[in-house]
């Protein structure tokens, strides 16, 4: 821990909206990143035995950090989309809640499923469709026929046949380095490549197997989100 | 959940930095009161100048005070 600058946000307000994309209906999320505002990994706690998981990927944040700036190109895609607000409060379905104010205690602050429902709602304020990533619920790696062990950084441990994960010919013991040419540092970091993603095409995985780097292909047919 | 109770004690649980009067009542009113170290309470421009200073990656967690 003492190797990381430690920053615990507690309200939704004034969140960076450019930075901070995940899972918003997650009660936490932790962001690996550094003073330029690159992101290295994400993490989010969708299970509570995942916490090796988190260790690891502190470590592979390490790892990012010691290698920068050489490596910024690559973090790229880790930063966030672009969304019609920078921030929540710029959301026309939350300015409703009131100006923002600080935080003094256990009230007064949006939450991240506000900020999940005020882009939803949002979107058709401003007469625009709601985008199918927003309106779909955010991926799990399932989604596209592969999930990673919960203990380890990114490494397969169930790929599903007759799935764009199979059909790529990714095998269960699979190091997941990059997807989507980023680098992987957790679960959610992968889950983070196909939100962010397209809504259909092919999408480049780098496997390590057994010592030996592959390229992957997935080809994502249209509707993979809701299906 | 014990273990994600766990971790959310342990995250917080380290040496203690001085902070804005404010930021530490708010620290109390949350309950958060083992918060101690190199945590910085809910400011990211002070996270990044840190970070900066030290160059140390950053850890931002976000996380409901409900």
């Amino acid at each position: 821990m003492d190797r990381f600058v430690c920053v615990r946000i507690v309200q939704g307000w004034g969140l960076d909206l450019t930075l901070f994309q995940y899972d918003w209906r997650q009660t936490w999320q932790v962001f690996l990143m550094n003073a330029d505002r690159d992101i290295y990994g994400r993490y989010s706690a969708h299970h509570s035995d995942d916490l090796e998981a988190l260790r690891k990927a502190m470590e592979g944040a390490l790892e990012l950090h010691a290698r920068y700036p050489a490596n910024k190109g690559e973090l790229a895609g880790k930063r966030g989309i672009p969304l019609p607000w920078k921030r929540p409060e710029e959301m026309p379905a939350l300015q409703a809640r009131g100006m923002p104010r600080p935080v003094t205690g256990r009230d007064g602050c949006i939450h991240c499923h506000n900020i999940q429902e005020g882009a939803t709602k949002s979107y058709a304020a401003l007469g625009q469709p709601v985008p199918a990533r927003i309106s779909a619920p955010y991926p799990t790696t399932q989604r596209v026929g592969f999930m990673l062990d919960t203990a380890e950084r990114a490494t397969v441990a169930d790929v599903q046949t007759g799935t764009p994960a199979a059909a790529s010919g990714m095998k269960v013991g699979d190091r997941l380095l990059r997807l989507g040419g980023q680098p992987i540092l957790s679960a959610a970091d992968a889950q983070w490549v196909l939100w962010s993603g397209p809504d259909a095409g092919i999408l480049k995985a780098q496997v390590d197997r057994g010592g030996r780097t592959m390229e992957l292909e997935m080809s994502l047919p249209e509707g993979w989100r809701s299906k | 959940m014990k273990r994600l109770a766990l971790l959310s004690l342990g995250l917080f649980a380290v040496a203690s930095k001085a902070q804005d009067p404010a930021k530490d009542r708010l620290r109390q009113a949350l309950g958060d009161t083992e918060l101690v170290g190199t945590w910085i309470y809910d400011d990211l421009e002070a996270g990044y100048a840190e970070a900066r200073r030290l160059d140390r990656p950053m850890m931002v967690v976000i996380r409901c005070v409900t």
